[in-house]
């Protein structure tokens, strides 16, 4: 019996094996394949197979952490896409709110939408704000709306009428007229992906499912068969923007709550990884090859945010609160006009940086960390990539080190010290919005370039402990196989505050929740096994944005008492977000959320078996690195992070190195092995 | 003076950037008013140990530099002591319009000043004779609002609060804005902190040097910028609609001179100063003109200081570009959009290709204003504002249906607004061949139905572009003009001018707005055939404008060019 998680990156898939019987984990990476990721994670199924001995009918959980979705996106390669909306109304997607992402460019364009407006059709209908019919859709508006579809000749359609969320009888009767007239049309309702106001952000997100809906659907299809075929006998599952699985079929018809399935992982991996070394309160720092994605988890949890936005568009669909900083390890360092510029533009993964040797001219974060000593030219991800240390060097030293005046290794330095600065700056933005001091949390880097940058980032921002999980290089993987199944249910009924009582909640609280228990049950998740969390989205009059603030667990009736306490939650909860709270505002409320979640068995972080202990760990080697200020060149020992023993300690400067990654320790920091393998590095006070 | 190297140059630049989107983060976050929160109608800023602005966050174009001239004034006329807090709002003394009020914090590292933290924010209400302190037909600066001259509204730490109570009594919804004021406040506290921490960590000498080269580096880039254009005296005039009172066109004139790097923008022949609320005091000319010049350099200067040192500005006494008081300037907004679309169209003349059409330059700000149910005394102000098309460029089509050159707040959703108030969005689409055709064509304008629904109330709008359509450039036609018409529910259709206050409104009236769209760049008979397909597929160009402006033949029912029409018609 295995638990196996796959995550698919942009070069390698990852794969990770749990053994629940003796806490064991193995890890490999395959080629990805872009063209047709089920293949990959076939291949590597074959691969546990040769080199581990797991087969795969023994592997009892499988869950798949996908990029399809939002490559389809990022690429504009989704498919031919039609949008109906209420006639009248069929251009939110180019108006945008009238907003623009950049001030003081006449040059710049907005994003286009995934459906041109030739494909986009006003229908004959119209709800009102109270849910009443304004104007009724016919029949015969349906049937002339479904047979202009058939003759677009697109492969799937998104439907948003205003108001749905309060009757979406006009939605229904689309799809159906749609699958009637053209039965292969895949249909997205905006009243099923996303039943809330705001027609803009639901229209985006319906139009985002829809785009992706065939690509997901096919992917699925194929892996299901596959897995079939290699005597698979379980449930595939997929990992979610929420940080929660879903079985296919559900993935299948809302592909968008995938956008952010492999990030999503790693926070949660991060988060198993930091609660078991006892700490609550961490910034994760997932940094690859391009980006910087930077979360918090608070009290252990992961933190959630309502939505989010890729490539431009905003999806209003429950999400790990993941913000992306353009700071990688392909980040371009260039001398432009006066100042060091470090990012945002990557070499990415091709031409990738110069040491690639793959045509990159301009250096890279990564060169200069080669050219300071800190990655090791031959075991760069674990070896499968040979650097070419003089080709960075001699980047960093014409490109540089001579307009700056410096050698090549303060000029290295240099672009270290910038590139810090910025992410410095992007971890302290999405604290301080939330009101939050980062020196009250741990950080927590992962991805491959992570912990070369995590003690200078920590001293900048004053932070006392770096925690390096377990498994750096392929948490989000890992991350899989702690999530439990999540689904969340969520509808808009306005209502002042004053004409809340208990029965209005009740009612609106039983249906979310009888929908909810019905995907639980087709994910084949038992009743008693599914915890239900209440909530409400509450605002004061005049808002443009809601407070979400709990009702408590707990499936039974609400009374009017429960209602007022509700209310008077909203006060507190808007005083600890915002530094006030108004007793006497009128107050409205806006959505209602259930939160589900279906336990199921997952993997577990225990303490390790064997290794050596600090006095028997010898070093691997040494390897001298370049320190700047904080010491000039030194002769650093270099240890294998899986040599290290279950109570080992580091002192820098030191180098331990592990497949896929690289933890810099900096003079005076001193690293500790904990009992799961996590490393605690304790950062000296400046 | 010791050299600043490129690292640290950078390195702190982008600290202090940091530093002032923090404060504004603080400030939006625990702002009580929509206004600052959801328009991103604040800004925040540090000053060095002279007052000079050494780093100001971007939201709002229109706040450039605006509190940069007040912390001037209030260095210059008020004893600064530790622990003090200024607030102020002055228009004539060096603030922009009433509604905008700003607080000041002086910084003390051991005893010394060092600089200080600035915030601004667009209040709710600030009294005066109309709801939100706005109209379109206020005589006088006295009807607009209350003015608060430089006040330490905390001295040594030790709050005033009969400042607090002053204000409290001569404002409509004070609770709203004295929360607000008390966020620019903890904004200013936090901006002291991480001063201070500056400070700490490079010693009050070094960083003096660093940011006296931070603010050097910006001067530079833009003298470079700047530099680049060809010397030479290039004029330019923009009109609006009126004033308000009258119907009378107001006069916008500009004579840009680039010299070396360096630019003044001399408004000398700009109409004098008008009887209705259209006015800008000086700071906010300074603030257009900023932003207008602002748009011809590098998007990326980091801004402060530097950036206006290059920049002379002219504005003769008693123009409508530096009124005298008490004339009323509360809707100034309108004419800083004009002025910054009049220097964009001077430098037009000396950016060869890389001109631009013009932008809507119009923004309609309205408010519809009534009794939420029958019986009970309960009203509801609703406000937006509508944009229009921007203009086309070498790179690209102008933007479609955005807010202006001096603003980029989002639009209320229909669902929001309707939930709330007996208000229903009928339409709201873009608006066909309203963009001015060009090889690049202007942005498209769009149009708004907005149904009353219930009981009597009223309808204010503040608006321009009925008069003067955006122009085209380089060959390039002019977008299409503004219109907002009235429908009462019998049917009968009342044209409305596009400056009104307080119409009568009643259940079932239809209120209309046409919006602006942008002016096209280069020869519309030159733009890619595909791309006028396109347009005519998508519906935002009619088939016959096709063929009589852009030239060219589409065949609808197929959805193909017909090549040889299109040839013909190119041909002759």
């Amino acid at each position: 019996m295995f638990y196996v998680g796959v995550d698919t990156g942009g070069t390698f898939t990852d794969v990770v094996a749990f053994d629940p019987d003796s806490g064991e984990i193995v890890t490999l990476k395959v080629p990805s394949i872009p063209e047709d990721p089920s293949q990959a994670l076939l291949d590597g199924l074959v691969q546990l197979d040769q080199r581990h001995g797991i087969t795969t009918p023994e592997i009892t959980r499988l869950i798949f952490g996908t990029t399809v979705a939002t490559n389809a996106i990022i690429e504009y390669k989704g498919a031919k896409t039609a949008l109906l909306a209420t006639d009248g109304n069929r251009d939110a997607l180019l108006i945008q709110r009238q907003w623009r992402p950049r001030l003081f460019d006449l040059f710049m364009q907005k994003p286009k939408p995934y459906v041109p407006r030739r494909l986009t059709i006003g229908v004959a209908e119209r709800i009102g704000a109270d849910g009443s019919v304004v104007r009724a859709l016919t029949d015969e508006e349906a049937e002339r709306t479904a047979t202009a579809i058939g003759e677009m000749g697109v492969d799937s359609v998104a439907v948003s009428l205003l108001f749905s969320f309060l009757d979406p009888s006009h939605e229904q009767r689309l799809r159906d007229a749609i699958k009637k007239c053209a039965p292969n049309t895949y249909v997205s309702l905006s009243s099923d992906i996303c039943p809330e106001f705001r027609e803009y952000e639901r229209t985006c997100t319906v139009v985002t499912n829809a785009y992706v809906m065939p690509k997901i659907d096919q992917l699925i299809e194929r892996l299901a068969q596959r897995l079939g075929d290699a005597g698979f006998a379980s449930t595939l599952r997929i990992m979610q923007s929420n940080g929660g699985l879903m079985n296919g079929q559900q993935a299948r018809a809302q592909p968008v709550k995938t956008l952010l399935s492999g990030p999503a992982g790693g926070v949660v991996g991060a988060a198993a990884a930091a609660r078991a070394a006892g700490i609550d309160d961490a910034i994760t720092m997932d940094m690859g090859g391009t980006s910087l994605d930077v979360a918090m988890i608070q009290g252990g949890q992961v933190k959630l945010s309502p939505d989010g936005n890729l490539s431009g568009f905003p999806i209003k669909v429950p999400q790990v609160n993941i913000h992306t900083i353009g700071a990688g390890g392909g980040s371009i360092a260039r001398y432009f006009r006066g100042t060091l510029k470090v990012g945002p533009e990557s070499a990415g993964a091709d031409p990738g940086p110069v040491c690639y040797g793959k045509g990159g001219t301009e250096p890279t974060s990564t060169d200069a960390a080669l050219t300071l000593g800190f990655i090791n030219p031959k075991y760069f991800l674990g070896g499968e990539v040979a650097l070419d240390a003089d080709r960075a060097k001699a980047a960093i030293t014409d490109n540089i080190a001579k307009p700056l005046d410096l050698d090549a290794a303060d000029a290295a330095m240099a672009v270290v010290r910038v590139q810090v600065a910025n992410m410095a700056n992007g971890i302290r933005a999405v604290s301080v919005e939330k009101g939050l001091d980062p020196r009250e949390f741990a950080l927590l880097p992962f991805g491959g370039a992570g912990s070369l940058y995590a003690g200078l980032v920590a001293e900048e921002l004053g932070m006392s402990t770096i925690l390096v999980p377990v498994q750096p290089s392929v948490l989000s993987a890992l991350g899989t196989l702690m999530s439990d199944v999540k689904h969340t249910e969520v509808v808009t009924r306005f209502a002042p505050g004053n004409q809340v009582k208990g029965q209005l909640l009740t009612d609106i609280f039983i249906e979310l929740e009888s929908r909810l228990m019905e995907t639980f049950s087709d994910e084949g998740i038992a009743a008693d096994k599914v915890t239900l969390e209440r909530s409400c989205d509450i605002r004061y009059r005049g808002q443009g944005y809601e407070v979400n603030v709990a009702l408590g667990l707990g499936d039974g009736a609400i009374g009017d008492t429960d209602a007022t306490n509700l209310l008077d939650r909203f006060h507190i909860e808007h005083r600890k977000q915002f530094g006030h709270s108004d007793k006497d505002e009128p107050v409205e409320l806006m959505n209602y959320r259930v939160v589900g979640i279906g336990e199921v068995t997952k993997a577990e972080l225990r303490p390790l078996n064997g290794g050596g202990t600090a006095n028997e760990t010898a070093p691997k080697g040494e390897r001298r690195a370049y320190f700047g200020d904080a010491g000039g060149w030194q002769v650093c020992p270099v240890f294998e992070r899986g040599d290290l023993g279950s109570d080992a300690a580091v002192e820098g400067p030191a180098l331990i190195e592990e497949s896929g990654t690289v933890i810099v320790l900096y003079p005076g920091y001193r690293a500790t092995m904990d009992a799961i393998g996590n490393l605690r590095i304790e950062v000296p006070a400046s | 003076m010791k050299k600043v190297d490129p690292v640290t140059l950078e390195i702190v630049s982008n600290h202090l950037i940091s530093i002032v989107r923090e404060m504004a983060a603080a400030l939006m976050r625990t702002s009580y008013s929509t206004i600052i929160r959801e328009m991103g109608d604040y800004t925040t800023a540090l000053f060095g140990a002279q007052a000079e602005l050494i780093a100001q966050a971007e939201h709002i174009p229109s706040h450039q530099g605006t509190l940069s001239e007040a912390a001037k004034t209030i260095f210059r006329t008020v004893k600064l002591e530790p622990e003090d807090v200024v607030i102020f709002n002055h228009p004539y003394e060096g603030g922009t319009h009433h509604p905008d009020i700003m607080i000041f914090k002086p910084v003390f590292a051991d005893g010394e000043f060092v600089g200080m933290a600035g915030s601004l924010g667009h209040h709710i209400d600030v009294g005066g004779r109309s709801p939100g302190s706005a109209s379109t037909d206020a005589l006088d600066v006295f009807e607009e609002g209350l003015m608060i001259p430089a006040l330490k509204i905390v001295k040594g730490g030790v709050v005033n609060e009969d400042i607090f109570d002053m204000i409290r009594a001569n404002i409509r919804v004070p609770h709203k804005t004295l929360g607000d004021i008390r966020a620019q406040m903890a904004a200013v506290a936090l901006g002291e902190r991480h001063l201070l921490e500056l400070v700490a960590k490079y010693g009050r000498p070094r960083l003096s040097e660093v940011v006296a080269a931070v603010i050097d580096n910006s001067e530079r880039l833009m003298r470079e910028d700047l530099g680049a254009y060809e010397d030479g005296t290039y004029t330019a005039e923009g009109f609006m609609d009126g004033d308000g009172i009258s119907d009378d066109p107001v006069r916008i004139f500009v004579t840009v001179t680039i010299d070396n790097g360096s630019v003044t923008v001399d408004y000398t022949g700009s109409s004098a100063q008008v009887k209705g609320p259209f006015n800008c005091a000086i700071t906010s000319t300074h603030a257009a003109t900023w932003c207008g010049v602002r748009y011809m350099v590098s998007p990326l200067i980091p801004q402060n200081e530097g950036c206006y040192r290059p920049i002379k500005v002219i504005a003769p006494e008693g123009t409508i570009v530096r009124p005298t008081r008490p004339a009323p300037l509360s809707g100034r907004f309108h004419t800083l959009e004009r002025m910054t679309n009049t220097i964009v169209k001077a430098f037009n003349q000396a950016r060869g290709e890389n001109a631009v059409g013009a932008c809507h330059s119009h923004l309609s700000s309205y408010a519809v204003s009534g009794t939420l149910a029958d019986g009970e005394d309960d009203h509801f102000v609703f406000f937006d504002l509508n944009g229009g098309g921007w203009g086309g460029t070498p790179v690209g089509d102008g933007l479609d249906a955005t807010k202006g050159l001096m603003s980029n707040s989002r639009d209320c959703p229909i669902e929001s607004l309707e939930m709330e108030y007996p208000l229903r969005m009928e339409r709201y689409e873009l608006l066909t061949d309203s963009a001015g055709a060009g090889k690049q064509r202007g942005g498209v304008g769009f149009y708004r139905v907005l149904r009353y629904l219930h009981g009597d109330g009223y309808f204010t709008n503040r608006s321009d572009g009925q008069k003067f359509a955006p122009e085209g450039v380089l060959g390039g036609n002019q977008g299409t003009k503004a219109r907002h018409k009235l429908i009462r529910a019998d049917g009968t259709v009342i044209d409305m001018s596009s400056k009104v206050t307080n119409m009568d409104i009643h259940s079932g009236d239809l209120i209309h707005f046409e919006t602006v769209g942008g002016g096209g760049y280069g020869n519309p008979a030159e733009r890619a055939p595909e791309k006028v397909l396109d347009d005519v597929l998508d519906g935002l160009v009619s088939a016959e404008q096709a063929r009589e402006i852009y030239r060219v033949a589409v065949d609808v029912e197929k959805g193909i060019i017909d090549d040889d029409a299109t040839t013909a018609l190119r041909a002759g």
